[in-house]
């Protein structure tokens, strides 16, 4: 069994079109239609940009933000995100741009599934490393590398989660964690446990979309999260148990 | 961390259907440029592209899209060395950016016209997502288990990173690495209405270069632990050393003017090789040809190097090939290094006063390590290092 | 011309989705890129498509797009130049 423990900056859980957050300090006053969001709701700081971006890259930078409220050292934050649908609805909004003879230089970016990652490192001034995984199994992938990057040399690791179209029933959920390794860390923090197994059956991979979404909305309720979760041969489960701080306490 | 050996490499562009045929082409300099005129791009000239204009070797089973087609034949190629993988964990990295745009592209195209149904375009949209390139792809080699990456043109450099990685976890015995992306007239237009593509081609480091030319292509890289290596007998092809990663918080389609991301990555990688920079014999640069591409590049160059060693970009033979340009260049200049050739940079002709150096001409040398670096849009970039064994060194 | 200064503030602030900018603000004779209203390369190309699209004026060169962008007002000269012809 492998046992990580790391630091809780914040996190921030989404459900249907509202963003409802407990991040560490600040709660975030946010109520009204995602469509909707200013600038002012999410960044202090004016953002010029920050009309053009799409509803998802919005979405994804107001979750980002939500999660990171606490002061930590954004130059070594990286970020992981895992997505089931990549890019799809921004892929056709700028086709219509296309096929009416205007292409808008502004919506190309969009097109790639990795622009809300890098709106949000832009917007958040995160320099550490981006990661971006597409499939139904992403918001897994996205931890699993998490946890390995968090293992290694970053300070600290923005993770999200969402299933995008905006304009579809689908656009349900969105989830963000911020964890640190870093050993003074003052502030509640997760242990987690995860043991894999190899067993000879044929290879598959489970459907995980709400991985992230089950563990963050765990996590606000204190209780503990435990998850099999099938990647080829291996069934990796992980449980995870929020540990509040106590002064004094070395973990 | 440690090296991860190379046990296969495999190459598919503009230039030639495999490896060899590639690296021939790079070797003596060839441009992968011609007129497209394979689908109306909707534009006043035809745009200068390297697009592979034979029709693609078959396949096992039916690939979901061109990119994916792209993919299969480079990963045939990269798996040659080894016939026997019973007993082998095999895992799958797969990075693409366009993934099965061009199946997308006719849909959308047959909506329009009213030639299909709404419920006949969602099932074209099955072959839409990344996801569908690397399903089919890692159950084609019975891989046990595969990720999903698209982190814009730095993805397949991303994903021989990653691949190092799951083999120093052990989570795998055996990892393939592929990037793979065909051209698709979303990104044609998307390039274009950007002003990001040269009219005249793209003239990497010279004074006179405006902007990029766009190719397709695949690359994979076959990554083995020491464990598999020893087990199945298999020669190395060179080593990864390095990984490195980082973000530039800058623009989302401009490079930090002083290469200041592209810094972070190098230094990262360097760390995770234990080498210097003064170890480092070759860069294979990112090199798109677009003016703040290349000048930002170099600047972060010179802030890692003391002194600059030779650089090269083969976009010009290639084309920019996007999401699989990681993968498919680190593939490249993996036999570089294991022929020991610097290629030259082809559309170079002018030295830019502004950079301030040129890039190599082509050159017969011994070479230890070579540098591979790509950046993508958003300011999200990669490098890798790329190493003989020491025992081949000596 | 100074309903057109007018038109082209209210396309400039739709067109480019300006957050947090009134179109009555932006300053007539104020530099339009960079400084100002904080407008980047890809805010440049946006209004390039706004004056093919609404105007159906391209512009030839960069040389001659950094002097029209230079301002509302030279902007809204060039454009006023281009119908004439």
């Amino acid at each position: 069994m492998k046992r990580h423990t790391f630091g809780i900056c914040g996190y921030a859980l989404a459900a249907s079109t509202q963003i409802d957050t407990h991040a560490s300090s600040i709660l975030f006053p946010l109520s009204n239609d995602i469509h909707s969001l200013q600038r002012s709701q999410i960044l202090p700081d004016p953002y010029p940009a920050f009309g053009r971006l799409t509803t998802s890259e919005k979405y994804i930078v107001a979750l980002a933000s939500c999660a990171l409220k606490t002061t930590i050292d954004r130059a070594a934050t990286g970020i992981c995100i895992g997505n089931v649908y990549g890019s799809i609805s921004s892929d056709r909004d700028y086709w219509k741009t296309v096929t009416s003879g205007f292409p808008s230089p502004a919506l190309f970016p969009s097109t790639l599934p990795s622009s809300p990652a890098a709106e949000t490192a832009i917007a958040l001034k995160c320099k550490g490393p981006l990661r971006v995984f597409c499939g139904p199994s992403a918001g897994f992938h996205a931890f699993l590398s998490s946890l390995a990057l968090l293992s290694q040399v970053n300070e600290t690791i923005l993770l999200i989660e969402y299933s995008k179209d905006p304009d579809s029933a689908e656009f349900g959920w969105g989830s963000a964690l911020c964890l640190s390794n870093k050993a003074n860390f003052a502030g509640d923090f997760l242990q987690i446990d995860s043991e894999t197994e190899v067993d000879s059956l044929a290879p598959g991979a489970s459907d995980d979309k709400l991985y992230l979404y089950t563990l963050v909305h765990a996590l606000k309720n204190h209780t503990l999260f435990q998850k099999r979760s099938r990647v080829g041969l291996k069934t990796i489960t992980v449980s995870l148990q929020y540990k509040e701080f106590e002064h004094g306490t070395a973990h | 961390m440690g090296r991860i050996a190379i046990a296969g490499l495999g190459a598919i562009s503009a230039l030639g259907t495999n490896l060899d045929s590639t690296f021939l082409a790079i070797a003596e300099g060839v441009d992968g440029l011609k007129p497209f005129n394979e689908f109306d791009t909707g534009l006043k000239a035809h745009p200068s592209l390297a697009s592979i204009s034979q029709p693609l070797c078959k396949v096992p089973f039916s690939p979901p899209s061109r990119t994916a087609h792209l993919a299969a034949l480079a990963i045939q190629e990269s798996l040659q060395p080894i016939s026997n993988r019973k007993g082998l964990r095999l895992g799958l990295v797969f990075a693409t950016t366009v993934g099965g745009i061009t199946n997308s592209e006719r849909v959308y195209q047959h909506l329009i016209q009213n030639k299909i149904s709404v419920a006949e375009a969602a099932h074209g949209f099955n072959s839409h997502e990344a996801t569908s390139c690397s399903g089919y792809l890692a159950n084609m080699v019975q891989a046990q288990g595969f990720y999903t990456l698209s982190t814009a043109c730095s993805s397949g450099l991303h994903a021989i990173g990653m691949a190092k990685r799951l083999i120093e976890q052990d989570q795998f015995d055996l990892c393939l690495a592929v990037g793979a992306d065909a051209l698709s007239l979303l990104t044609i237009r998307g390039f274009a209405g950007l002003l990001l593509l040269d009219a005249a081609g793209c003239r990497p480091f010279d004074a006179t270069r405006a902007g990029t030319s766009l190719g397709e292509g695949a690359g994979s890289m076959l990554l083995a632990s020491d464990h598999a290596m020893e087990k199945r007998n298999l020669s190395s092809l060179g080593f990864i050393s390095g990984y490195g990663s980082s973000a530039d918080c800058h623009h989302m389609t401009a490079p930090h003017p002083e290469g200041d991301g592209a810094k972070r990555s190098v230094k990262q990688a360097l760390l995770d090789a234990q080498l210097s920079s003064a170890d480092i014999n070759a860069i294979a640069s990112h090199g798109t040809g677009t003016p703040d591409n290349d000048y930002a590049e170099i600047q972060g160059m010179k802030s890692v190097f003391a002194s600059l060693p030779p650089f090269y970009s083969v976009k010009r033979s290639l084309g920019h090939t996007l999401g699989a340009s990681g993968t498919l260049e680190a593939v490249i200049a993996a036999r570089c290094l294991q022929e020991g050739v610097i290629p030259r940079t082809v559309g170079f002709n002018q030295l830019d006063e502004r950079i301030g150096c040129a890039p190599s001409p082509l050159q017969k040398t011994m070479l230890t390590h070579i540098l591979k670096n790509s950046f993508g849009f958003g300011g999200n970039n990669a490098s890798v290092i790329i190493s003989k064994s020491q025992t081949e060194v000596l | 011309m100074e309903q057109l200064i007018e038109n082209l503030k209210k396309q400039i602030v739709e067109t480019l989705k300006l957050a947090d900018i009134d179109p009555a603000s932006i300053q007539t004779d104020a530099p339009l890129i960079g400084a100002g209203l904080g407008l980047d390369s890809i805010d440049t190309l946006e209004l390039l498509v706004l004056l093919e699209k609404e105007y159906g004026i391209t512009i030839p060169d960069v040389n001659v797009g950094r002097s029209v962008f230079a301002s509302v007002r030279s902007l809204a000269e060039f454009i006023t130049s281009q119908k004439k012809i």
